[in-house]
């Protein structure tokens, strides 16, 4: 495909679907679902990181302590993944549901 | 002259990269916390280096989770809405 | 790249129920190989046991203890009960994202109604068990631990735990399957664009084939069927203390 065969199937296009109040809110609600996902992963990535850490510095100074320890860790990780969920759910939210 | 399905397009992309991108900060971040405590308690107690070992790999596949929600959501806008679109 | 991250899905129509049913064939199919499979090996290694123990059987009994022990002191006197159904949990997972390696073969948890099933099953069981054990006042009380307005964010939690452990399941290995499927075009368009000429990419592809096979297929698989069976456990154990 050409240059002038690439502007003909542009204009077409921009006749059969012309930019409108519509797109736009699809639009932004498409990008709305990226950012809300990238920066809502941000924090639980941190957070569920130094539980990690501190549950290996645990389990190296009293190791008898280990299923207890890990049992905990877990729990903390589940609560601190939370925000993450929400974040999940307002992205797909945004993508699906915003017509 | 830019039509609506274009639009939708340039931003169904852009808006992949930017939550794949941003969601890794994170991760990226807490994994290496976990990778340096872990490794202080090996060597703290170098007796225990399986159990740490174990206990290091489940944290970090845990603290790996929201990248993987980011980049579900990527895939997702990739594949499925930037080809319906 | 036209079909990645496609389930291919057939309508049923059941004339009796006047109602029309979406079911993933590949999906299916594949699950239920796999039980069987399970099945079969399981009945196999019951039989050997009578006999001085093999290796195969050893290393068995080496897993099922190792969650024993995990059990025990997690549950305390109840792990009788629930070690079974925590080991099956494991391998049944274990083996689920091992087929994906098996090119032409997809994972069952590549699908997400396999893990939204898994986590929604491991829901009713743990929330049925809590309310069997402590009966149903202390298990509602146990919502407004440790203060009365903590309520909501104890419900909203709930649900938080069953979407994180069907999704980080899901994410992992749908993942891993499309960067392996992208793989191999990625790298042949890179060739293109160098100039290289196109057979010298077979030997990266080979090579990079069976690196990211190892690492996205067994051990990523490996360690998210340890996670799962670990957590299930964890959310009963929370569950149940009064």
């Amino acid at each position: 495909m050409d240059i002038a065969q690439a502007a003909e199937v542009a204009k077409h296009t921009a006749e059969t679907m012309p930019i409108d109040g519509k797109v736009i809110i699809r639009a932004a609600a498409l990008l709305g679902a990226g950012i809300c996902m990238g920066a809502g992963a941000i924090g639980p990535g941190i957070g569920e990181g130094v539980v990690g850490g501190k549950t290996c510095e645990g389990i190296a100074r009293q190791p008898e302590l280990q299923g207890v320890l890990t049992r905990t860790m877990l729990i903390a990780d589940a609560i601190a993944e939370t925000t993450g969920i929400y974040a999940l759910v307002i992205a797909l939210l945004l993508i699906f549901v915003v017509s | 002259m830019l039509s609506g399905a274009d639009l939708l397009t340039i931003v169904c992309f852009t808006a992949a990269g930017i939550s794949t991108g941003l969601g890794a900060i994170g991760t990226a971040i807490g994994v290496g916390i976990i990778g340096g405590d872990g490794l202080q308690g090996i060597g703290e107690n170098p007796k225990m280096e399986g159990r740490l070992l174990q206990t290091m790999l489940i944290g970090m596949s845990i603290a790996s989770t929201t990248a993987i929600y980011a980049l579900v959501i990527s895939v997702l806008l990739i594949f499925v809405v930037g080809r319906g679109v | 790249m036209q079909g990645i991250g496609e389930i291919v899905q057939k309508r049923i129509f059941l004339p009796w129920a006047n109602l029309s049913v979406d079911i993933n064939p590949k999906t299916l199919i594949t699950t239920w190989a796999i039980i069987f499979f399970i099945l079969i090996a399981a009945v196999l290694i019951r039989r050997s046991m009578r006999r001085s123990p093999g290796r195969f059987s050893a290393a068995f009994e080496l897993m099922y203890t190792g969650f024993e022990d995990m059990a025990v002191e997690a549950l305390g006197r109840d792990a009788r009960k629930f070690t079974p159904l925590i080991f099956t949990l494991f391998i049944f997972v274990l083996f689920c994202n091992w087929v994906g390696i098996i090119p032409g073969l997809k994972s069952p948890t590549y699908d997400l109604n396999t893990c939204l099933g898994l986590g929604i099953m491991m829901f009713v069981i743990c929330h049925a068990s809590a309310i069997l054990h402590k009966g149903v006042k202390e298990y509602v009380l146990s919502y407004t631990k440790p203060f009365f307005f903590f309520l909501p964010l104890n419900v909203v939690g709930e649900f938080g735990k069953v979407i994180s452990h069907s999704f980080r399941l899901f994410g992992n290995m749908y993942a891993g399957a499309i960067i392996l499927a992208l793989a191999g075009p990625v790298t042949i368009k890179v060739f293109g664009a160098l100039d290289l000429p196109s057979y010298s990419a077979s030997p990266v592809l080979l090579v990079s084939y069976f690196i990211l096979q190892g690492f996205f297929g067994l051990f990523v698989g490996t360690v998210q069927a340890l996670v799962f069976a670990l957590l299930a456990l964890t959310y009963i154990a929370v569950l149940r203390e009064v």
